[in-house]
């Protein structure tokens, strides 16, 4: 027993010497480091000497690494840096120009896209990129059916691979935006990913298809590696040494070091001590006010290819009637949103102006209280608006949505509506969408075309069989609005299709009247340009987070 | 002695069966969750079948005892906690890389809470009556009613002004350093005392938000017990025979107290695990207490039931090691096996 | 049980009624102290607030919809007396109105865990070794298992969000408390004599819990209660704070926090000024307990 009360003594006072040293150690650190104070990111061990480290930060982290899977911003702003596409937007307006194809080729039926691989391509291993590759790739992600597989579901039949450098793919239907969908498959490296493959695993023969392998590993031939990645915490890229298309410019960054952060009062202490080059676009404008008080940070504003919408339920009272859904589109206060959103461009109809396939042919709405009034007075609720309250989500922490929200459902009440607001943590947002029953009246939220054409955004919003995402609140069923779309996607002629979505917008904008169009989506992510040189704006949004194009100061 | 081991292994098996119940009760609870968790996790366009293919795989079609026991199997068989639909990994490898990170946060508090706790209490007891005693009462008061929340958003506002420590995350570990998956002590095992030093110094704060509040409590435990023992008939029989001031109050006063002050210790310290989550989001410590944050939020079925699971087992083992505590420290205190 | 009879025996001497009697020294002895009376008055005043707050506060209407971008971000004046918030809603109206859904899911919580608790511990505590009162101590002990504010929010998940939600979730994590409290006073009061004649005499189970045991227990329950409103509020803004619970534009304190984090430290006031007031009620209550406890435990003894 005497023993055993030594020890614990012992114990105690060891711990107390340790807890002792501990505190010592603190202060000494905390008097030898004063100049670093608020350190996070710096990698002070794990770079090498004169390596250029590029420290950023992101919203959230994609889930996985595997480019098959992910179709939200922060993915496509990973996958840009790792993969490569057959074809790839160009920077001016966003069209389909060769990236791994060298050239391409449609049949007189539009049934069948013959392309033509650059013969010089190598994924970060050295393996050469071959057609055998690019089957593997589109198999695995129509197999998976994840990510963007829903714009060729129906569409594309099979992929063949002619010879080494040769693919075919064999369409079931006409589809119009064929190449400009391509921009959104991306190629991965089929002999790594089969060594890597689990051999049980929900796709048969294919066992786990390279997930397990793909969750924190890049597979692909672009000018970043991924070196380092843990989910919802930091990504580390690194350099390609084999990039194919030259070496890296000696001026990008190394590394790139991206972590989730999204509280804005450590991104702006991180950001003032120069412990950061870049934050993320979605800072609200209390944030960007503070930041670009520091000097040389500046902020880099990027159109999106999308909008903000009010998407109204148009299969729930009272918003299942188009005099209050038009109501709402004349009780929205456009010009002081976009004042709120930091004076973001305008939008007019469901199309975002700098998508391809944008027609103007038809007048908008405007904030106009009277006239709301009239259309209320029209609709069969006129005489019952308090029984029939508007339920109005938003998803916490984005941006400055919640103001926009609070705004309209300001105005809401000034009508006499009775207005519910709730602020949604994300998940609980997508959740409550998958079903008809859990949707609200009207939610808020940014959405932006999967590839760069009208015709993406179109689908995504407002086709009877995309309902169930988040995207689409309207709960859309309308088959006039089904067959317009399925035409137009169908025909192969551009000029054709425009007219054609043109008809569609006008549409939606003076018939159906399914969303409010607030303005166009802008985002800003904030840069110290002491540090760095951002690149020349591309069209597409991701594309400006290529840090191949990035010269580090 | 052998009798109280035996008791400690009664009640830790006791608590084990606990455990087990209890994930069954967590699981049947996330069967009621509304909604489709699976659904959610794959992405808002993604084919029914490929759903119905992942929901076979997690055996969400499968009746609930069925589901249980396979995740019991897994978890028995090989650490498999399952497949977490918010990470996309196993919740086992999740636990790996956060449990250690929070354990050694709560290492930290809880030699803070011992000692700053103590040395307080003991001073206030000893000037009992005092300005001093008083002052810190006060303080000890005002500490005990402050959410942990509030102490981290209080010291975050000074070191704003201050800037003398980093007001969130944690410097990167190499990954050729990972051992323990604890920061510090990972530093420690390598030899980079540099690193180590700015480990700690990020855990400041952290460690402060969170064991303030405790430090008050544990104060105001320790000098109640001080002040009944001081009033006792031995001290002034020891002091009348001649025993020095500070044998006195180091061996005659300090043990005893020792009791109620260890048995508070214990349950303060597995608190701190479940009170962390909120300092772990203020201060971006990347531990367990924020996964768990995320997986309940998300509602990430497995990697619920495993933060759950994980929480008891801290709950049972800090309680049997302060079970073990108050044994050495009184000899006629034995281990009740009944309850 | 020495004194009680005293005490009575006195009483009935002077001719007096002895419960009040023994209120009246209680209260003399509580009010005595300046500290439990601090409490005392913290507690009212909360109370008061809450229930009156829509009509005393200088900007009812900002605890709704209400957006004024123009005026937001003000610092502490004479016209915001705790500044404004991003939205331009003053913050001094919000946390008045904020107090109330605090002491609503407060009460909430101690109505749905207080009998519940009570009620399985006396039937555990009576039938002491018996099979019902094992099972009833088992699945407290389940209960206790795990930490309860994640108990907590694990329950809350379960359902949409709202504060009648979070009050459920909190009681759920609750009720083992009072059961194991209840449970370990009516074991050790069952061996009191008087108790034992009571049962020997024939009178019916029922009774004795309610006229015999509930009456012993009533005062360190309610001491508890009073500790517990503050614990319980914190549990609560803790769970607001990572938007559990009380839904926007509503306000509640842990939410008010936790927003405004992300204007610190320019706005500070959006953050400092809604934990000081969550402290304040805390320690109201936690004084109030205090006293209670002093005086009632010693009427016990």
């Amino acid at each position: 027993m005497k023993t055993m009360k030594r020890i614990l003594c012992g114990v105690l006072s060891a711990a107390l010497l340790a807890a002792l040293a501990a505190c010592g150690t603190t202060d000494g650190g905390g008097a030898a480091n004063t100049a670093a104070p608020g350190n996070t990111g710096a990698p002070s061990t794990s770079a090498p000497a004169g390596a250029t480290v590029l420290r950023g930060t992101c919203t959230t982290t994609p889930e996985t690494v595997d480019p098959a899977r992910g179709t939200g911003e922060n993915d496509l702003m990973l996958y840009v840096n790792l993969y490569e596409c057959l074809v790839a937007p160009n920077a001016e307006d966003g069209s389909p120009e060769p990236q791994l194809a060298e050239r391409w080729e449609a049949s007189e039926d539009g049934l069948s896209y013959t392309f033509q691989l650059r013969q010089d391509v190598t994924f970060a291993d050295g393996t050469p990129l071959t057609s055998k590759d690019v089957k593997y790739s589109f198999d695995r992600m129509m197999t998976m059916g994840e990510g963007f597989a829903y714009v060729l579901k129906d569409v594309l039949a099979e992929t063949v691979a002619v010879d080494e450098h040769t693919v075919e793919f064999k369409l079931s239907k006409t589809f119009g935006p064929f190449v400009s969908a391509l921009t959104a498959f991306r190629i991965v490296n089929s002999a790594l990913v089969e060594a890597n493959t689990a051999a049980e695993g929900m796709y048969g023969d294919n066992g786990d298809y390279g997930t397990g392998y793909l969750l924190t590993h890049s597979a692909g031939s672009g000018p970043y590696v991924i070196s380092s990645f843990t989910v919802h915490d930091t990504m580390v890229l690194t350099k390609n040494a084999n990039y194919w298309n030259g070496a890296v410019p000696a001026a990008a960054p190394d590394t790139v070091e991206i972590q989730e952060l999204t509280e804005a009062s450590t991104t702006k202490m991180l950001m003032s001590n120069g412990d950061l080059d870049f934050v993320h676009g979605h800072q609200d404008s209390t944030t960007i006010a503070a930041l670009t008080a520091n000097d040389g940070i500046e902020v880099a504003e990027l159109q999106e290819a999308g909008l903000n919408y009010f998407m109204m339920n148009t299969q729930k009272a009272p918003t299942d009637d188009v005099h209050i859904r038009r109501a709402i589109s004349y009780a929205c206060d456009y010009e002081q949103m976009k004042q709120i959103l930091g004076g973001a461009p305008d939008a007019n109809g469901p199309v975002p102006t700098n998508l391809f396939g944008y027609v103007d042919d038809f007048e908008g709405y405007s904030y106009d209280l009277d006239k709301a009034k009239e259309e209320i007075a029209a609709s069969k609720y006129a005489s019952d608006l308090a029984n029939y309250p508007i339920q109005l989500d938003y998803i916490e922490g984005n941006g400055d949505t919640g103001k926009l929200v609070y705004l309209m459902a300001s105005s809401l009440e000034s009508l006499g509506f009775k207005v519910v607001i709730n602020e949604t943590p994300w998940v609980q947002f997508c959740n409550n969408e998958a079903e008809i029953a859990t949707s609200p009246n009207v939610t808020n939220a940014f959405a932006t075309a999967g590839y760069p054409e009208a015709g993406s955004i179109l689908e995504l919003k407002y086709a009877s069989w995309t309902v169930g995402n988040w995207n689409q609140n309207e709960w859309m069923q309308d088959e006039k609005f089904d067959s317009m779309l399925n035409e137009a996607l169908g025909t192969v002629d551009d000029d054709a299709r425009i007219a054609l979505y043109g008809q569609m917008q006008k549409y939606l904008v003076e018939e159906v009247v399914p969303s409010v169009y607030t303005c166009a989506s802008v985002i800003k992510p904030i840069y110290n340009a002491n540090n760095f040189e951002w690149p020349a704006k591309h069209a597409t949004t991701e594309y400006n987070f290529y840090y191949a194009d990035y010269i580090m100061k | 002695m052998r009798k109280t081991v035996v008791a400690i292994l009664k009640k830790l098996l006791h608590t084990v069966i606990l455990l087990l119940v209890l994930s069954f009760v967590v699981f049947s609870f996330i069967r009621l969750i509304p909604g489709d968790p699976v659904k959610i996790s794959m992405g808002p366009m993604t084919p029914e079948e490929t759903i119905a293919q992942k929901r076979s795989e997690l055996y969400f079609d499968r009746a609930l005892p069925i589901q249980w026991a396979h995740w019991l199997k897994g978890v028995i068989t090989e650490g498999d906690f399952g497949e977490s639909l918010f990470t996309h990994r196993n919740v086992a490898e999740d636990i790996k890389q956060y449990l250690p990170k929070s354990l050694e946060l709560v290492f930290y508090c809880a030699i803070l809470i011992l000692i700053v706790g103590v040395a307080v209490g003991t001073i206030s007891a000893i000037f009992k009556n005092s300005w001093l005693d008083n002052l810190i009462r006060f303080i000890s008061y005002l500490g005990v009613c402050t959410p942990a929340y509030a102490i981290g958003v209080l010291l975050l506002v000074f070191s704003y002004t201050l800037g003398i420590f980093p007001i969130g995350g944690m410097p990167t570990i190499p990954d050729n350093y990972v051992r323990t998956g604890m920061m510090g002590l990972d530093c420690l095992l390598v030899g980079d005392f540099a690193l180590y030093g700015q480990v700690l110094k990020c855990m400041v704060l952290p460690c402060l938000s969170l064991s303030l509040g405790s430090i008050a409590y544990m104060a105001r435990i320790h000098r109640g017990a001080m002040v009944e023992n001081i009033n006792a008939d031995y001290i002034a029989f020891a002091q009348v025979a001649g025993v020095s001031r500070g044998k006195l109050v180091m061996k005659h006063l300090m043990k005893p107290s020792f009791i109620p002050t260890l048995t508070i210790y214990g349950l303060q310290v597995a608190s701190l695990i479940g009170n962390a989550f909120i300092i772990e989001v203020i201060f971006r410590y990347p531990g367990f207490s924020q996964y768990s944050l995320n997986v309940i939020q998300n509602k990430d079925p497995y990697g619920i039931v495993a933060v759950t699971f994980v929480f008891g087992i801290i709950f049972a083992v800090v309680n049997a090691l302060v079970d073990i505590g108050v044994a050495f420290l009184d000899p006629r205190i034995r281990i009740n096996t009944s309850e | 049980m020495m004194t009680k009879e005293l005490k009575a025996n006195a009483a009935v001497e002077q001719g007096q009624n002895p419960r009040i009697e023994s209120l009246k020294k209680s209260w003399y002895k509580f009010s005595r102290n300046p500290l439990s009376m601090l409490g005392l008055v913290v507690v009212l005043a909360v109370v008061f607030v809450a229930v009156f707050a829509p009509y005393i506060v200088p900007y009812p209407e900002d605890a709704g919809l209400t957006t004024k971008i123009a005026e937001s971000f003000q610092g502490p004046s004479a016209i915001h007396l705790a500044g404004t918030d991003e939205y331009g809603r003053d913050v001094f109206s919000r946390m008045l109105i904020g107090t109330r859904s605090s002491l609503v899911i407060g009460l909430l919580v101690l109505a749905i865990s207080v009998p519940l608790g009570v009620i399985l511990g006396l039937v555990a505590g009576y039938y002491k070794g018996k099979l019902i009162s094992r099972l009833i101590m088992w699945v407290t002990e389940l209960f206790m298992a795990i930490p309860p504010l994640i108990l907590a929010m694990v329950v809350c998940t379960m359902f949409t969000n709202g504060y009648l939600f979070a009050a459920i979730g909190i009681a759920v994590a609750w009720w083992p408390w009072y059961t194991r409290m209840t449970y370990n006073m009516v074991t050790s009061l069952s061996n009191e004599l008087y108790i034992v004649y009571t049962e020997l005499s024939g009178v019916k189970v029922l009774k004795i819990l309610l006229s015999e045991m509930l009456p012993n227990i009533t005062s360190s329950i309610v001491t508890k209660m009073s500790l517990d409103m503050g614990s319980i509020i914190l549990t609560a803004s803790s769970m607001s704070f990572v938007g559990l619970g009380v839904q926007p534009p509503e306000p509640s304190l842990g939410a008010m926090v936790s927003d405004g984090i992300q204007y610190l430290p320019e706005f500070w006031w959006l953050t400092v000024m809604p934990a000081i007031v969550v402290v304040l009620i805390v320690l109201g209550f936690n004084l109030l307990g205090d006293g209670l406890n002093d005086v009632l435990s010693v009427e016990e003894k």
